[in-house]
């Protein structure tokens, strides 16, 4: 583990998990110093390295994740990138989605953008603990045919865990497709893609799946072909006028981040090893935090109830103190790191009705103790006190 | 005209990079001598990677590859040092 500066205790890990684990930066640096000709373009030793690299982290990602094949799994610039090309390249005018009103704007976004074009959104209310009602889904695709129904696995506002097993079977039955937005759940539950049978699942690489910024996983189950945002250069066939259409070159044209695959494969690697001590720390933790925070007076703590599954991410507002305010004193009274606001998720923040105060956020991970929890419950008492 | 030399190997070309290393890995763990190496003109026109290995075990590597489900969108025999 890389050293924590001994001010900072980190809650902001569902914006980007810090310090990332023993590894990933060496690895980084191990790609750029050792393997750092262009992947997928050309066969002497320093280009085949980081082609090796590629291969190699995205089979270590695929193993995590459940992926049979690992080439459904293609490398993106980021989860929303993923999501973006999801939607974009399945969605046509006319098309009829269904969308939780938990999303973030990587999802919220995009579709606002294809309303504009003619597909029609149709929303369905979380409750407020930010639970969809698979119920209301099953009536929603039962009025009238949808090409796919669209939700979180886990929410970043609430920490709650959508029942995406059963809403692959309910999408499935209705005959559409289960697109599913995994940025907060990855590193944080266990995800078996190959048995969830979601024909698409975004994953961000810098939150719970502990690797560096900017390197994202998008995974399309067989048969599911959007068609490509980019097209471009990627080593195959160069003298072919279009994008080649196999995986995962389809969906990779230009030079990928090998440094950001790198670390993503060695963090992945880590995760795999240590995941059960993991979700056990991260759970206590949450629990002892949610039990602190639910003690002091005039405090809302957003999501599941107590004892409720939940990822670790634990969302407050109080009736008389400001989120920022309370965001501004904890960092500089405290050292403590949290985020305020709507958090990218106005959707969200509209359902749990905080979509006028905005929320405080602590979202847990690696490299937190108790002693953090503790700390982080004494500074809330006295800025709410 | 072919120097003596030289020997004779047989040279898998693949759709992607992805497949050509996937392949590669298969082969090594199999003890299959194999080099990566530019695709040979005799593949055609393109610029990924190619497999070569001894002509010897050719049906040998190919087994390898359908046990693998690695398809090799071509096959050329190239002899070389």
């Amino acid at each position: 583990m890389a050293a924590t500066p001994d001010h900072v205790r980190y809650f902001d890990h569902a914006a980007t998990s810090w310090p990332k684990p023993s590894g990933v930066i060496e690895a980084m640096a191990h790609a750029m110093t050792h393997a750092g000709g262009n992947p997928g373009r050309g066969a002497h030793s320093l280009a085949l390295a980081a082609s090796r690299t590629i291969l190699e982290s995205r089979d270590v990602c695929a193993r995590y994740l459940g992926v049979h094949d690992s080439r459904d799994l293609a490398f993106m610039p980021s989860c929303t990138v993923g999501m973006n090309l999801a939607l974009k390249g399945l969605l046509k005018p006319g098309d009829r989605v269904i969308v939780s009103s938990m999303e973030h704007n990587a999802v919220a976004r995009p579709l606002n953008v294809l309303a504009a074009q003619g597909v029609r959104i149709d929303t369905v209310l979380a409750d407020i603990t930010g639970l969809v009602d698979l119920g209301e889904v099953e009536r929603m695709l039962a009025h009238s045919p949808a090409r796919a129904v669209i939700c979180q696995h886990a929410s970043n506002l609430s920490g709650s865990i959508q029942p995406v097993a059963d809403l692959v079977d309910i999408a499935h039955a209705a005959g559409a497709l289960m697109i599913v937005d995994g940025a907060q759940a990855a590193g944080h539950l266990k995800i078996d893609l190959g048995t969830l049978g979601a024909d698409v699942y975004t994953v961000a690489g810098h939150k719970g799946l502990l690797g560096p910024q900017g390197v994202g996983l998008l995974y399309l189950a067989p048969g599911v072909e959007p068609v490509e945002l980019v097209q471009g250069g990627g080593g195959g066939p160069s003298d072919e006028p279009f994008q080649p259409q196999l995986r995962p070159d389809r969906y990779e044209a230009g030079t990928g981040n090998l440094p950001g695959v790198a670390g993503l494969g060695a963090a992945v690697s880590f995760l795999a090893a240590h995941e059960n001590e993991i979700f056990v720390a991260e759970q206590a933790l949450t629990q002892r935090l949610l039990e602190g925070l639910e003690a002091i007076d005039g405090l809302r703590v957003l999501g599941p109830m107590t004892g409720e599954p939940r990822v670790p991410v634990v969302s407050v507002v109080h009736e008389r103190v400001d989120a920022d305010r309370i965001a501004f004193e904890l960092d500089r009274g405290y050292g403590i790191a949290v985020r305020a606001g709507l958090h990218c998720a106005p959707w969200a923040h509209k359902t749990l009705g905080t979509l006028e105060t905005g929320a405080v956020r602590f979202s847990l991970g690696l490299g937190l103790t108790g002693d953090d929890v503790d700390a982080a419950v004494v500074a809330m008492r006295a800025i709410c006190g | 005209m072919s120097s003596p030399s030289l020997q004779p190997f047989t040279v898998f070309g693949f759709a992607t990079t992805h497949d050509a290393l996937s392949a590669e890995s298969a082969l090594i763990d199999a003890q299959v001598p194999v080099r990566v190496i530019p695709v040979p003109k005799a593949l055609g026109s393109l610029c990924g990677l190619a497999l070569r290995v001894p002509q010897a075990v050719e049906v040998r590597a190919c087994d390898v590859l359908i046990a693998s489900a690695i398809v090799a969108t071509g096959q050329a025999s190239v002899r070389d040092r």
